[in-house]
This record gives C-alpha cells, sequence and structure tokens, in this order.
C-alpha cells in the first residue's frame, strides 16, 4: 500500500514520470497503481492539445510597423548626418570665433576715431591697421597694431594692444602706440601701461607722462612727456633728435609720398615738426633747415632728394 | 564569450530573436491569461520595448528581458477574467479510421473535459503544465521562463496531475 502514495509523497514523482525520468523499477511499481491508468490518459490526452495557430510573420510585421520609425533613429546612417552637422557647426563656430574686425587708413588718409565693444576708445592715425576679433572679444582684449594709434581705455581686464615690436598692456589708462616700419613709441598720458619687448622679452612700466621709442635698434629710450594729447592729434608730428629717415616715413604716411633720395644722408638726426594738412609747409619746416633741397614731382606724389 | 557579442539593433539579430521566443512567450502569456489577443499584444509590446532597448540588452539576455516585460505587463493589466483556454481540435489519427464513432465521441468528450480542468488549475500549475505538454519545453527552460527554480517546475507538475485526476475524478474510469 505504499506504492499508492508515492506520487503524493514525492512531489517531483510525476514531474519526472512525465519526462521519462523514473528508473524502471518506480515505473514498475508506478504501473501497478491504480492511478496509473488515469494519469497516462491525462498525460497522453494532454500530449495531443495544441495551442492556437500562431502566424509568426503576421506577428512581426506587425511589430515592425511599429517600430519602423525607430529603426531610422538606431540604423547607422544618421550618425553620418550627425557628424556631417557637428563638423559644419563646428567650422562655423571656429570662423566664428575667429572673425575679425579691422579698421584701415591708408597713407594719407584721415584720422579715425573709434570705439571699441567695451567702450575704449581708440584715435588712429593715418596708414595705421588696428585688428581684433569680432566675438567676444570683451573677455579677452586684445588688439593688433601696426601703424599709430592712441588708446583711451576703459576700465576692466587687461587690455594688450599687439605690435611687432612687443606688446604693450593696461588696466585702464590712456597711452599712445606708435609702431611704424622702423621705429616704436610709446607714451603714457595717464595711468599706467606695461610694455613687453617682443625680442628681448624685456618690460617696462610706464606711468603717466613716461615715454619710450625704439629706433632700428632694440635699444629703448626713455624719455619724458608733458602733453595730454599726442601731437598728432593735433595734426602735427613732433620730432626729438629722430633720424631723417624717421621724419621722412612720417610724411610718407601723412600725405602719402615717397621719397627718393640718392646721397642724403638719411641717419642725421632732426628735431621739428611738421603740420598734417600742408605738404609744402611740412616739406620746407623739415628739409629747409636740415640744408636739404627738394623737388616735388608734378602729381605730388614723389619728392627727389639730393 | 569570446564570441563577438549579438547587437539585437541588428535587424538580422531581432527577427532570430522573435522567431525563436515569439510562440513559447505568446502561448506562456496566453497560459496565464486565457485571452489569445491579450497575449499576442503583450508579447507583440514587449518585443517593441527589446527593440527600444537593443543596446542595452545583450542577446543571451533577452530572453529573460522579454519573459519579465510579458510578465509585469500582464500583472499590470485588469484581473483576468475566468481563463477559458481554446486548444486547437486534436489532429486527426491515422488509425482512426478503425476506431468506433462512439469511441472517436468519447475521446473528444474527455478532452474537452480535461481542456475544462486544466482551465481551473491554478495558474501556476497550468503554465508549467502546458508549456511542458504542448510546448515540449523541458522543466529547465520552464524554469527560466516563469523565474522559478527547477525544483519549484516539479512539484508544480505534480500537482497538477494531481488535481486534473481529482477534478476528473469518475470520468477517468472507462
Amino acid at each position: 500500500m505504499s506504492n499508492k502514495n508515492i506520487y503524493e509523497s514525492d512531489p517531483s514523482f510525476l514531474a519526472r514520470w512525465a519526462e521519462n525520468k523514473l528508473t524502471a523499477e518506480e515505473v514498475q511499481a508506478f504501473e501497478k497503481t491504480e492511478a496509473y491508468q488515469e494519469f497516462l490518459r491525462i498525460d497522453q490526452t494532454a500530449l495531443e492539445l495544441k495551442a492556437p495557430p500562431v502566424d509568426k510573420a503576421a506577428a512581426l510585421q506587425k511589430i515592425k510597423e511599429k517600430i519602423h520609425f525607430k529603426k531610422k533613429v538606431i540604423s547607422f546612417k544618421p550618425y553620418w548626418y550627425a557628424a556631417a552637422a557637428s563638423v559644419v557647426v563646428l567650422l562655423g563656430l571656429f570662423s566664428l570665433f575667429n572673425a575679425t574686425t579691422s579698421y584701415t587708413i591708408p597713407n594719407g588718409g584721415e584720422h579715425l576715431a573709434i570705439v571699441l565693444p567695451d567702450g575704449s576708445k581708440v584715435q588712429l592715425n593715418a596708414g595705421s591697421e588696428l585688428t581684433h576679433k569680432r566675438f567676444f572679444w570683451k573677455n579677452n582684449r586684445t588688439l593688433h597694431l601696426k601703424g599709430e594709434g592712441y588708446f583711451e581705455v576703459e576700465k576692466g581686464q587687461t587690455f594688450t594692444v599687439e605690435t611687432d615690436f612687443g606688446n604693450v598692456s593696461v588696466l585702464g589708462t590712456k597711452f599712445n602706440v606708435k609702431a611704424r616700419k622702423n621705429n616704436f613709441d610709446l607714451h603714457c598720458f595717464e595711468g599706467a601701461v606695461r610694455f613687453d619687448q617682443k625680442d628681448t622679452g624685456a618690460s617696462k612700466v610706464l606711468y603717466k607722462d613716461d615715454a619710450i621709442s625704439i629706433t632700428n635698434n632694440t635699444t629703448i629710450k626713455e624719455e619724458k612727456t608733458t602733453k595730454n594729447v599726442p601731437n598728432w592729434m593735433q595734426q602735427i608730428s613732433i620730432f626729438k633728435e629722430q633720424p631723417l629717415q624717421t621724419v621722412l616715413e612720417e610724411l610718407s604716411v601723412q600725405y602719402n609720398v615717397s621719397f627718393e633720395t640718392k646721397t642724403t644722408d638719411v641717419t642725421r638726426l632732426f628735431s621739428g615738426s611738421f603740420v598734417h594738412n600742408n605738404l609744402d609747409i611740412a616739406l620746407k619746416t623739415t628739409l629747409t633747415p636740415m640744408g636739404i633741397s627738394f623737388t616735388l614731382s608734378k602729381d605730388k606724389k614723389t619728392v627727389y632728394l639730393p | 564569450m569570446s564570441k563577438q557579442k549579438k547587437s539585437l539593433c541588428e535587424e538580422h539579430n531581432f527577427d532570430a530573436l522573435f522567431n525563436t521566443y515569439y510562440e513559447t512567450a505568446r502561448n506562456y502569456i496566453y497560459y496565464k491569461c486565457g485571452n489569445l489577443q491579450q497575449a499576442e499584444d503583450i508579447v507583440q509590446d514587449a518585443f517593441i520595448k527589446v527593440w527600444k532597448r537593443c543596446a542595452d540588452v545583450i542577446y543571451e539576455k533577452a530572453r529573460s528581458f522579454l519573459y519579465t516585460i510579458c510578465n509585469n505587463a500582464l500583472r499590470n493589466e485588469f484581473d483576468h477574467q475566468k481563463v477559458v483556454l481554446k486548444h486547437e481540435a486534436t489532429l486527426v489519427k491515422d488509425d482512426r479510421d478503425d476506431e468506433s464513432p462512439d469511441f472517436i465521441l468519447e475521446v473528444e468528450d474527455f478532452r474537452k473535459k480535461l481542456e475544462t480542468a486544466i482551465a481551473n488549475l491554478s495558474d501556476k500549475e497550468r503554465e508549467v503544465f502546458l508549456l511542458s505538454r504542448i510546448d515540449k519545453k523541458s522543466y529547465k527552460e520552464i524554469a527560466e521562463i516563469t523565474n522559478i527554480s527547477v525544483k519549484a517546475v516539479e512539484r508544480r507538475m505534480s500537482n497538477a496531475f494531481i488535481n486534473l485526476r481529482d477534478a476528473l475524478g469518475d470520468h477517468l474510469k472507462f
């Protein structure tokens, strides 16, 4: 009688029987029980049952219709579009950040007054070029100057004027920078400026009324100025013991003329001034005291010197 | 493991997954809820979820992920009505011609009674019993699908037999 309940006492018995995992002895014993035939009938009938038919293809089709739009996002192509778009955007931003604003005044041109994005003011002399970044300039106030300019700097971040001779940096002040082909002049009219020379790395801090000049060589010459504004802004150029070459260069800039020299010694020093509004007077006031005669071409573009 | 992982984001891998598991998953949910339409909707939605997360799901783990989604979805639906399972008519056997019409009727009658008895089993016993008998899944596979141990599957299977015998009672006597 103990066999009768084996399928009840062993919780895995019927399960193992259904999977044909019983031992031969277990099967033999089980087949003798009353219940065996009944379980067998249940099992055989159950094994013939079928689940409702399935149409996999239709179901998959249905799913794909729903996820079709997702597929595009996941497929690889859009990454290429995204990459291409990113490159375009980056290039755009790159050129945006690097876009520059530049002011150019030709030789013989008018002076130009510029108000920079931060409110600082610049007066540009003739024959000068000033360049700065167009965007986010306020975060890094750097200008590039070729020629001469007078600066009134608003207080704020460091304000730097880059020239071929070196950089002039300030916090808020008024100063004049002259960075011509062969000579450099820096006059500080208010506050303080710092000059870092390009070639020697020398640096110099200028306070009110200080001035420095560099001519041809790299030696920094210190001077004093007593003026409130640069001479050139009053339509006059003043020289103090400057080589004639420097004077002639300035004349070329202000009047857009060129000089042709033969035997004239252009290294002689000149002290004096010339006005910006009359070429004849300017030439006379500079060359006559030096004992140099000159001839002006008809188109007033060339000055012939001996 | 050294093999390159199959990405479910690739359509052919997804299709393979679908073809391998759709039917079992659908039947499993059908055995639980007894509503074929509901079962198909749940399983199809589950596949869409797998697709949406194709980047996160490893191919090898997708099967259990799929069954989990199906289970949760079914649990979230309203209490399903009393299970009424409909099974496809038993295939006509070749030797059926030899049997008397009475016997055929008897067999047909018994099959219907068995279906009713199966429908009245607890969900846990029914899903195990039918996955084994209809889908011919091993206990190990059923354990994976239902997320229980093999021992538990065997216990449910045995109990299903005992409960079916009890339910059918006299109908089992010839």
